[in-house]
């Protein structure tokens, strides 16, 4: 705006400059030419009338030098015979000049009886000269006055150029006052403009503060503006509180929660959301659909007919999480906000509750098995016994050993449950005495010789002079009850997966001053890596048929774990395929 | 300007069903992974089941992909879009394939007294899946930087293989009784790494969408 109207101006400057310039440069011109055409027409008369004296070509000669020359200017008279002779000529030789009837001016002359003009290049002299030629009534002869033009040019070009230095030094000033003027108007607006921008920026502490004392219309504007900026920096800012508040508390929330809108495009995922279900960043600045967050087709579909029926709904869907397929409860419910309806998606994960109820249901049908089996065996045996007259007394007494065998797993394993539920039960252990844990594995070891000796297998443990590192002593406070049940199931174990004549090795060692960590290591098959982390659980088995064949009752893992969460501990496996296995329990005693 | 809007909700719509067509992929090869480490025919049965609807999205997608060639006639960068599709379903498809190849060999080793999986192959069966899995969130978000880190990820998946498969033909030689699981346990791990392959070309695709040059591995 501001340059155009600075364009304008100029525009206009210009022009009216030129037209100036033309319309003087003109007449100066026309006045030029008239006081010329006068100067040579007086010089004419006075030739004329030393002519009419009778002045010989030397005397007029003198006369011309003496009146019409100049340091300046020279006026060159020539005097031409009507046929075209050159009769004198004050600049130059009269015998060398030709004939001069052809000459514009002379033939001008001739023509009216009265004057001829002519600006022309002297043929003579080769320089742009003005002639002025006229008849002396008295003598018949022309006489022709000449000017060069260069004087009557320098004044021409002198003004032209003083002119265009006044025009020059006006222009200057006005394109400066003009400048500064627009300015002073536009500085205001342009100061407004720069201010929105960065408001448009999201800069909000922007203000003009325009001064009190302008009542122009801009500076009410810009006071307006101030005003919009002050709220809308208030309203900002309380927008930011309630989102940071909002986001704090969906971040905190345990749940992956995600909100999508009717096109199913996700608007808002909480931190829980990125932990559980994405695998990768993903950018947060840009709308995404559902499915690329939420990796089922089952959810879309829930989602979009709570859409359909504007309702909130409610089902368990099966859906791949980053450690694999989980169960979430899937709960879709609808709100109201300003871009539409929002569809709200709240997951909790419900495999793990479904876990402890198959586990449940495991352990009930486990432990109906486990005593159906031996059951089945015992009853069978009676029978026999009673319905077949069975003289020969061997196999009498083989059918009773069976009975007593099998009467010997069922007491095991009422007693292991027994156990286990009493430990379940308890939450702290009440029964404390203070002994030694390598004199407690050694007494273990003895119990268990017969088991390891008939499958040659060498158990080294406690106070045994190959552990170099074990101590002789090492004093604990805790249940001794307890601490050898661990020690049996484990020791039991890792003679019953062993090869023949293989070692179990028992360390126990005390990292620190609450804390002692039992070892157990064979050399067995090993346990393959995904029955690893299940090993632990109740009836379990890596081997069903083997397991059951060597007489286990599944239990023993089980309620080793359960004891050492009784003493605040853990229990955890490694196992090389081939390479055996180590049991380690951590117990805080 | 409606016939480009068209256009764009056309090309939205076909992003969609690719992940729709891609999650179906992600689902089969998790749960053959689990019904591997735990013998479940089960499963195993619903991933051959779920193959069907694989092959379904993936003619219904090239459907997508020719109408809109016909119709629209796509150039530049439209055109990459469309014919990238085109290639990369073929990709997700054959990855499906797999999984349920995978399926059958677990229905194989029903009612046999199983040897040890190795621990390698379910890490290889891992990898392969988060192969797949970045691929397409490469895809989803159009960032051929997240493709190339995946695309660069196949040669861990070689060496893993060239381990489990050393470590088989040693247990062959050891174990001959149980040789024919050990053949099939190779095919299986031979599938997974295919399942990297193809997840690797899915990448690659990803890249060539975003940068119009595509490398040939």
């Amino acid at each position: 705006m501001i340059r155009k109207f600075n364009l304008i101006i100029a525009f206009l400057l210009t022009a009216g400059f030129l037209s100036a310039a033309a319309v003087s440069y003109k007449a100066l011109d026309d006045f030029n030419r008239k006081t010329t055409e006068i100067r040579l027409s007086d010089a004419i008369r006075l030739v004329s009338t030393e002519l009419d004296k009778g002045a010989s070509n030397d005397e007029i000669d003198q006369y011309i030098r003496e009146v019409m020359h100049s340091e300046s200017e020279k006026i060159r008279i020539t005097l031409i015979a009507i046929t075209g002779k050159v009769l004198y000529d004050s600049d130059t030789e009269e015998e060398s000049m030709d004939d001069h009837i052809d000459r514009p001016e002379i033939a001008k002359a001739i023509a009216s009886g009265d004057k001829g003009v002519a600006i022309r290049k002297s043929d003579t002299l080769g320089i742009d000269t003005f002639y002025l030629a006229e008849t002396d009534e008295k003598s018949g002869h022309i006489i022709r006055a000449a000017l060069p033009m260069s004087v009557y040019v320098s004044i021409v070009e002198i003004s032209v150029r003083q002119m265009l230095f006044i025009f020059v030094a006006f222009a200057l000033i006005l394109l400066l006052t003009g400048l500064i003027a627009s300015r002073l108007t536009a500085a205001p607006v342009i100061r407004l403009k720069n201010a929105a921008e960065r408001m448009a920026e999201g800069d909000y502490s922007v203000r003009i503060e325009a001064r009190r004392s302008d009542r122009s219309e801009i500076a009410e504007l810009s006071r307006s503006f101030d005003h919009m900026a002050r709220e809308l920096e208030v309203a900002h800012d309380d927008l930011i509180k309630d989102n940071i508040r909002l986001d704090m508390v969906l971040n905190a929330i345990e749940n992956p929660v995600i909100a999508v809108d009717d096109e199913l495009q996700v608007t808002f995922i909480n931190k829980e959301t990125e932990k559980v279900f994405l695998q990768n960043d993903l950018p947060h600045d840009k709308l995404l659909p559902m499915i690329s967050v939420i990796r089922s087709v089952e959810t879309e579909e829930l989602v979009r007919s709570a859409y359909r029926k504007d309702t909130s709904h409610n089902e368990k869907i099966s859906i791949i999480s980053k450690t694999g397929r989980r169960v979430y409860r899937v709960n879709v419910s609808l709100s109201n906000s300003s871009r539409g309806k929002t569809a709200i998606i709240v997951f909790q994960d419900v495999s793990q509750i479904e876990e402890m109820a198959k586990l449940r249901s495991d352990f009930v049908a486990g432990v109906t098995h486990e005593l159906k089996t031996p059951l089945t065996s015992i009853r069978g045996f009676i029978d026999t016994l009673r319905n077949k007259d069975i003289d020969d007394p061997a196999v009498r007494n083989k059918f009773l050993d069976i009975i007593d065998v099998e009467a010997e797993r069922l007491n095991d394993l009422i007693n292991d449950i027994l156990v286990l539920s009493e430990i379940e039960e308890m939450k702290t252990e009440n029964e404390y005495e203070e002994f030694d844990l390598n004199a407690l594995t050694d007494e273990v070891v003895v119990l268990l010789d017969d088991e390891a000796s008939r499958n040659k297998i060498s158990v080294i443990s406690g106070a045994s002079e190959e552990l170099i590192d074990q101590e002789a002593e090492l004093m604990i406070k805790a249940n001794r009850n307890r601490i050898k049940q661990i020690l049996i199931n484990l020791i039991e174990n890792a003679i019953r997966y062993n090869i023949e004549g293989g070692k179990v090795i028992v360390e126990s060692s005390r990292p620190d001053d609450e804390h002692v960590v039992i070892n157990v290591s064979d050399t067995g098959q090993g346990i393959p890596a995904e029955h690893l982390p299940r090993i632990f659980e109740r009836f379990y088995r890596v081997d069903k048929g083997r397991s059951r064949e060597l007489g286990g009752t599944g239990l023993g893992l089980s309620i080793v774990k359960h004891i050492a969460m009784l003493y605040e501990g853990s229990v955890s496996a490694q196992s090389t395929p081939g390479e055996g296995t180590v049991i380690s329990v951590i117990l805080r005693v | 300007m409606v016939t480009r809007r068209t256009f764009e909700k056309e090309l939205a719509d076909l992003h969609e069903m690719i992940v729709r067509m891609g999650v179906e992929v992600e689902n089969s090869i998790t749960d053959a992974i689990t019904a591997l480490i735990e013998q479940d025919n089960e499963l195993a049965n619903k991933i051959i089941e779920r193959d069907d609807v694989i092959d379904d999205l993936e003619i219904t997608i090239e459907e997508m992909c020719l109408d809109m060639i016909a119709r629209q006639q796509p150039v530049a960068r439209d055109l990459r879009d469309v014919t990238s599709a085109l290639k990369l379903i073929t990709d997700l498809e054959r990855i499906a394939d797999h999984a349920s190849d995978i399926s059958s060999k677990i229905l194989m080793f029903e009612g046999k007294k199983r040897v040890m999986i190795h621990y390698d192959l379910i890490t290889l069966a891992g990898v392969a899946k988060e192969m797949v899995r970045g691929a397409l969130d490469a895809y989803v978000i159009r960032s051929a930087e997240m493709a190339e880190k995946f695309i660069v990820m196949d040669d861990r998946v070689d060496e893993l293989y060239d381990k489990v498969k050393n470590e088989l033909i040693h247990l062959m030689s050891v174990d001959p009784g149980n040789i024919e699981q050990y053949v099939e346990m190779l095919f299986v791990c031979k599938y997974f790494e295919r399942i990297a392959d193809h997840a690797q070309n899915v990448a690659e695709w990803v890249v060539f969408f975003v940068q119009g040059k595509h490398q040939l591995s």
